[in-house]
């Protein structure tokens, strides 16, 4: 849509104020009643991102429990906000602006999983593997399978998961050499697993592996249960009982 | 045995995307979210006594097993399932399938898989593949949760199948066996929503359906005053985990029923459907400003865990279980409205 914007400063001083009013009247209400979580991207060039999020429940919650009815057909805040910016940005054929405005936000209900915003990026763990599959919505409202290559809050929380991980294999590898602890310890941490998971995983008893923590009587092990350890961490016994190959 | 070749697709979940391939390529077809849908596959469970790394299981779906057990039965399919206690027998007979050229699926344990990236290689043993081929001594494997077809070593596959823990995989095998000409696909539809709507609303107990993402909410609430930050920003992670990472098609498998809703609106032409889809979407919106929310608390670099954040989190948490609350009262009733889709049907028909 091509417009310009409108010069005159005394409407800018005019419909500011009231475009602050409106969100004003709203921010300090109690969280909305309302489903409808549609981001009408207008009100990013006024207004901090997370008070955009805050208003949209709201008014949108607001008018859907005046109206009684899911669907939004009648006039609110929103409405007169959209007109305002209207007409501030496009001053030729703000009217004209509106009302296709309307239009296109009736065509599409709301789904911010939309095709073009399933979000692609390109998770580190990904790298090398391909993509992810998603459910989402295209143009026309029909549900599609789309490629990700990774939505950054799964790094972010996986992530956070491997450090610690990572931190307890290291810090299992420094007692391992001061002799405190056995190898174990190490390679249990180093496969993303605590106690529990290891003793289902190999198929030894809780209260056993805590012993064969313990150095004196690792020590004393048979070979065929180190071995069986080993096969279990994906190394050989000689690696597994000297961290020969880990960096 | 029809030699069609197979094709492999790209899917959202293990299960519902091997049922989908499977019955596929049998001659059924079949969407992954149509397989999820009818198999039941939805739902929420918060498992306090049930713990993943020390931290309780938030479950989005049903048991794994239940998409194919539900699926088949529901669509009268005659089927296969096969568990071994004796590994070599197990291969041998893996082998003789692909032999025979039928696609078989597999439940395995992640840990061993070779081509997964090595952070995701978790104690898990509810993974399902579906095997259709062997070249050399390497297995040919259609993963769903891929983009292509990849290949996994005879030994790597026979430790995955077999590996040991909570609910340990024991060679699961399973194939469909014959598709009856006539299935009723409409009824079994709507027993399947109205049983997942009855299950969410429901449930005997509180940790469980709607009122289970409630009660999550009530216990973050009350874990900030009593856990120490790392452990809620563990706690925390898990949610995000258990809902995007587990291979779900977006916010915890609410995208995937939603585009089955939309689906059996295709099909069966009731407005309701049309309605509780987009409801269903904005409630998956919702979910993904959960999972978005915690993970703002697990990437802050603070030292303590604002009490506001987790407020903030438990108050979108009982907004996602008034929504879904709301969708289910709409769709407990469904099989009232068979009846109506049947006239829909005679009516549209005279229409044209």
């Amino acid at each position: 849509m091509e417009g310009e914007i409108r010069s005159d400063p005394l409407v800018w001083a005019v419909t500011v104020p009231v475009f602050i009013f409106l969100y004003r009247m709203e921010l300090g209400k109690i969280k909305s009643n309302g489903f409808c979580s549609r981001r009408h991207s207008h009100f990013c060039t006024l207004a901090p991102v997370h008070y955009r999020d805050k208003l949209m429940y709201h008014l949108r919650g607001a008018e859907a429990k005046r109206s009684g009815r899911e669907t939004i057909n009648s006039i609110g805040a929103v409405d007169i906000a959209i007109a305002l910016k209207m007409f501030l940005f496009y001053d030729n054929n703000w009217i004209f602006c509106v009302s296709r405005f309307r239009q296109a936000e009736n065509l599409e209900w709301g789904s911010e999983m939309k095709v073009k915003e399933v979000p692609q990026d390109k998770n580190e763990i990904y790298e090398g593997y391909g993509t992810k599959a998603a459910y989402a919505v295209d143009e026309h409202g029909q549900y599609t399978i789309v490629r990700t290559s990774g939505w950054d809050v799964e790094e972010v929380v996986l992530r956070d998961v491997l450090n610690d991980f990572a931190g307890k294999t290291a810090e299992a590898k420094k007692r391992f050499m001061e002799g405190d602890v056995s190898p174990i310890e190490y390679f249990m941490n180093k496969n993303l697993m605590d106690l529990p998971a290891l003793s289902y995983g190999v198929g030894i008893r809780k209260w056993r592996i805590r012993r064969h923590l313990k150095p004196s009587v690792f020590g004393r092990l048979r070979g065929s249960l180190l071995k069986h350890y080993a096969e279990f961490f994906k190394t050989t016994v000689e690696n597994f009982t000297t961290l020969k190959e880990e960096k | 045995m029809e030699q069609k070749p197979f094709r492999h697709t790209h899917a959202a979940h293990c299960e519902s995307g091997v049922m989908s391939s499977l019955l596929t390529h049998a001659g059924f077809e079949i969407s992954e979210p149509m397989a999820f849908g009818v198999g039941g596959g939805l739902s929420f469970a918060y498992i306090p006594f049930l713990k993943m790394g020390n931290l309780p299981v938030i479950s989005y779906r049903m048991f794994p097993g239940m998409i194919i057990k539900k699926l088949t039965k529901r669509l009268g399919i005659e089927y296969e399932i096969r568990r071994y206690k004796d590994e070599k027998k197990a291969m041998d007979e893996l082998d003789e399938f692909v032999r025979s050229g039928r696609i078989v699926g597999l439940r395995t344990s992640a840990y061993f898989i070779t081509y997964f990236p090595p952070e995701m290689r978790f104690q898990f043993n509810a993974h399902n593949i579906l095997i259709c081929g062997k070249e050399d001594n390497e297995y040919i494997v259609s993963d769903p949760v891929f983009d292509s077809l990849q290949r996994i070593g005879a030994e790597d596959l026979r430790k995955a199948r077999f590996a040991r823990g909570l609910s340990a995989p024991k060679g699961y095998l399973h194939y469909p066996v014959s598709i009856p000409s006539e299935v009723d696909l409409d009824t079994q539809i709507f027993k399947a929503i109205r049983n997942t709507s009855r299950m969410m609303l429901y449930a005997p107990t509180r940790m469980i359906g709607v009122k289970g993402i409630k009660h999550l909410g009530n216990i973050l609430m009350r874990l900030a005053s009593k856990k120490d930050p790392k452990y809620i920003r563990h706690f925390v992670g898990n949610i995000v985990r258990m809902q995007e990472e587990i291979g779900s098609g977006g916010a915890g498998f609410r995208f995937m029923y939603a585009a089955f809703l939309q689906e059996v609106y295709a099909r069966l032409g009731l407005p309701i459907f049309k309605e509780t889809s987009e409801m269903m979407t904005a409630n998956g919106d919702e979910w993904r400003e959960v999972a978005l929310a915690c993970a703002r608390v697990v990437k802050s670099k603070k030292d303590g865990i604002e009490k506001e954040d987790l407020r903030k989190i438990a108050d979108m948490l009982a907004e996602c279980s008034r929504r879904e609350k709301e969708i289910f009262l709409k769709l407990r009733h469904i099989k009232s409205l068979k009846s109506e889709a049947v006239l829909h049907s005679e009516v549209s028909n005279e229409s044209q």
